[in-house]
């Protein structure tokens, strides 16, 4: 595989995609598993399938389509959710199919032959062109620095908004913000392994990952490991036994997860909780 | 006289829909008492404990505290508030300590923000006070329902508000931890205001000042002997009341709820 990363431009944008992926993955995954947000980003992952559509139908980068679909997705479930009483549940489930509805509308609206929409409902690593590459690098940083420069406070928030807002925080902000970042990482994620399989990917590293320690911040760390190592290995092996990637690594993934939980029941069997003393 | 009062409601209403909580409620919290907020289920107490903390809109009517409005209260750090301990998912990932210092975040934006120096101090000042000192390290998880109780309180103590809100601190707790934290909140007075939402009419006599019966009105509120009548026009049916320690058991008819 080496020879093939150094000669194809594909394997380096798939390789760099795999790691700037699973750093946003680490830390949007966990906030998701926390705050119990997986039917959520499950909806803002098939609502962006609409602006998919919406670019190939008008003509722009599909991924453009997706990011505004999914961002505006997340902020009005949070409007809907803070002015109405609504529940939230069924708000997703209409957005979740509505925004498939669309894609597939406007996908027939378009001119000429259809697009193989394959790439983004399962993903497809090898395809990441360069323009792709630059705006997950800008949605990586972007989340790295907003998360770690103010940790503290989300943890805060996450642990009790209610507290957080009595104590004089702004956390309306904080949880537009916070659905607005989950938003963004789908949108890079649906380029890893697709808008369909996105939430394997949002959430088993977690649950991996919280076996070892109950540290916020090594949880994050943890995840974004197993994810690196996951992706990178499902590329591998898509790359070599000729298997779509999106597919492998949430295969991967769901086989580490299984293991390692098997595992870790065999060895905490008779014994203590004695996880995050760290 | 104005000063004596904390917290001051005027002709406060709150609705969820179209089922009235909290009714023209007029009340004034003295400061530097432990008021008690008493009332049958479902009688607005949380929701009282929310409107005053600015978590719940409300639909009419005034809330001042110390003359200011919530807004100004919260933002000047004035308020803490300690909710339920049941309601939290213990598997949260966060410490003993990771939580006794998150009461210490202000609204500011100061990016790559440390606790200062003080913040640990203070946090372990609190934290041995309310004999935590030994679990600082432990995930929330690890805890019993009394501690992580005992972590709440301190988490919202670490502030210096002037103010403590709790909702219902000694729920399903057994009775020395409950004592225990009672004599906490108890050496608070007259520092802090203190307001708490409980069903342990047991404590009522031997710790409060004031006490606040709520069931979508206020129906007494004052230092009095609480009679029996007051309770049982509070709760709608017969309640056994315990004074001073000394059990008495009043059982009376049922009789005609009259409050609307």
């Amino acid at each position: 595989m080496i020879e093939a990363i150094l000669n194809y431009q594909f394997m380096q944008n798939a390789l760099m995609t795999a790691i700037m992926a699973s750093i946003v993955c680490g830390i949007i995954g966990t906030i998701v598993v926390e705050k119990k947000l997986v039917m959520m980003s499950g909806g803002i992952a098939h609502t962006a399938f609409g602006g998919i559509g919406l670019g190939y139908w008008l003509g722009f980068e599909p991924i453009l389509g997706a990011l505004i679909f999914s961002a505006g997705s997340s902020l009005l479930i949070t409007t809907i959710k803070r002015k109405t009483n609504t529940n939230t549940d069924t708000l997703i489930g209409i957005l979740w199919s509505t925004g498939m509805a669309l894609g597939i509308l406007f996908i027939y609206l378009s001119p000429g032959y259809p697009p193989d929409m394959a790439s983004y409902l399962f993903g497809d690593i090898l395809t990441v062109t360069h323009f792709d590459l630059y705006i997950i690098f800008g949605l990586v940083v972007f989340t790295v620095f907003v998360i770690i420069a103010f940790f503290s406070r989300w943890l805060s928030y996450l642990f009790d908004d209610e507290f957080s807002f009595v104590i004089g925080m702004n956390t309306c902000f904080m949880e537009y913000f916070m659905f607005l970042l989950i938003a963004l990482s789908i949108v890079v994620l649906i380029r890893v392994v697709g808008i369909i399989l996105v939430i394997a990917l949002l959430t088993a590293p977690t649950a991996i990952a919280k076996q070892f320690t109950f540290n916020l911040k090594f949880l994050m760390i943890i995840y974004s490991l197993i994810g690196m190592i996951i992706s990178i290995s499902g590329i591998w092996l898509s790359f070599y036994l000729n298997i779509p990637s999106g597919a492998m690594i949430i295969l991967l993934l769901s086989a580490l997860f299984f293991v390692s939980t098997f595992f870790n029941r065999k060895k905490k069997a008779g014994k203590s909780l004695s996880i995050g003393k760290k | 006289m104005e000063n004596n009062i904390a917290i001051a409601l005027k002709d406060v209403n709150v609705s969820y829909g179209s089922e009235q909580v909290l009714s023209d409620i007029t009340v004034n919290f003295p400061a530097s008492e432990m008021t008690a907020i008493i009332g049958p289920n479902g009688g607005g107490k949380t929701t009282l404990l929310k409107a005053i903390s600015g978590l719940i809109k409300v639909d009419s009517g005034k809330i001042s505290i110390f003359g200011e409005d919530a807004k100004t209260a919260r933002e000047k750090g004035w308020l803490g508030y300690v909710p339920q301990a049941a309601q939290f998912d213990r598997l949260f990932p966060i410490r003993v300590e990771e939580v006794i210092l998150t009461g210490t975040l202000k609204n500011h934006l100061m990016p790559f923000m440390k606790y200062s120096l003080d913040n640990h101090q203070k946090a372990h000042e609190i934290l041995e006070q309310l004999g935590l000192l030994d679990l600082k390290e432990r995930q929330i998880g690890q805890l019993s329902g009394g501690q992580l109780q005992k972590v709440l309180i301190g988490r919202a103590l670490i502030k210096d508000p002037k103010i403590l809100l709790l909702d219902e601190p000694t729920a399903s707790i057994d009775t020395q931890t409950k004592n225990q934290i009672y004599q906490i909140l108890h050496h608070l007075v007259p520092e802090i205001t203190i307001i708490i939402v409980t069903h342990d009419m047991g404590a009522i006599s031997s710790y409060f000042d004031t006490v606040a019966c709520l069931n979508k009105k206020i129906h007494y509120h004052g230092t009095d002997q609480l009679t029996q009548g007051i309770i049982d026009d509070t709760f709608g049916c017969p309640v056994d009341l315990i004074a001073h320690g000394i059990p008495h058991r009043v059982f009376k008819e049922d009789k005609e709820i009259y409050h609307d």
